[in-house]
């Protein structure tokens, strides 16, 4: 694992302050995962962007951004895509028939699919509904110990912070 | 056997070229997600048939990115798998646009259903990519 000079997870105050989409992927990098990074610059980026597409939103970077922050999986490989509204879908595959789908369609709420060691999807995670808020998906995942842990145990037992999307994150990037 | 090709765009890509499910999901509001019925253009040559839809796609001035791919689906075992796993009856139908006969609309599920949307990404077989411009 690189050294960061970033302190992962993010404090609230720290996730207020990334101004951008280039504040996230610093961050990444600061992790050691300039890989994640490109990717999320790439869909950033006009490159590739289909009538009616829209590059990702700088809310679903966030989102990505405290989940990834404040958890790891000791055999799930992620990766990145985006969808035509410009939401991040994040998929943690695993050696099984494991697999974690959660779009974050805003900072605070992911839709999800989910499925399990015997290849079934866990439909009953939020009373059947497959949106839900990221700090609820987070903690139903943790709870199994089957997907996730906290990174490095630093987030047990405390919540993770909630997007507050002040003025100047709101405004362009200059 | 029949099988469609569901063009995936290359933000649906994973880098390491394999559609993830966002290639299969409704966008809000939409019925149905749009596909292309194979054996329309030859009963059994792959390279025909994926001419034919490049050409039909062309035809209706649909822009194919470079990076992008056409995905093939079984559609039997596209049915069958969404009826095993998620108790979910899909439903292949062709819609025969005059300008596009091989149009096929993959109904059944909404726009939320994520799982669908996994389960049909899942069912793409390494060998099922294809480039959507050569």
């Amino acid at each position: 694992m690189l050294a960061t000079t970033i302190p992962r997870p993010l404090s609230p105050e720290a996730l207020a302050a990334i101004p951008s989409i280039a504040g996230v992927c610093a961050v990444l990098r600061g992790w050691g995962r300039p890989d994640l990074a490109d990717r999320i610059a790439y869909f950033a980026s006009d490159a590739d962007l289909d009538d009616g597409d829209v590059p990702v939103t700088l809310e679903s970077a966030l989102g990505f951004l405290v989940l990834f922050g404040a958890v790891e999986s000791a055999d799930g490989k992620e990766s990145l895509t985006c969808s035509p509204e410009g939401w991040l879908l994040s998929v943690w595959r695993f050696p099984d028939l494991r697999r974690i789908s959660l779009w974050f369609v805003g900072c605070d709420t992911v839709m999800f699919a989910i499925r399990k060691a015997d290849g079934r999807f866990v439909l009953d995670l939020n009373n059947g509904s497959e949106i839900a808020s990221r700090n609820f998906i987070t903690e139903r995942l943790l709870e199994s110990e089957e997907w996730f842990t906290w990174y490095n145990d630093s987030q047990a037992d405390t919540n993770l912070p909630q997007c507050i999307m002040s003025p100047a994150i709101a405004a362009p990037a200059t | 056997m029949h099988h469609v090709a569901r063009y995936c765009r290359p933000r649906d890509i994973a880098i390491d070229g394999v559609p993830e499910e966002g290639a299969f999901r409704l966008r809000p509001g939409e019925e149905y997600l749009s596909a292309n019925w194979l054996e329309y253009f030859h009963d059994s040559d792959r390279p025909e048939q994926l001419a034919g839809v490049r050409q039909t796609l062309a035809g209706k001035g649909f822009r194919t990115a470079r990076a992008a791919r056409f995905a093939v689906l079984n559609v039997g075992g596209a049915v069958r798998r969404c009826q095993e796993l998620l108790d979910t009856p899909i439903r292949f139908i062709a819609l025969g646009d005059p300008h596009d006969p091989s149009h096929t609309g993959i109904y059944g599920y909404a726009d939320h259903n994520t799982a669908v949307a996994a389960v049909l990404a899942a069912m793409v077989a390494a060998d099922g990519l294809y480039p959507a411009i050569i």
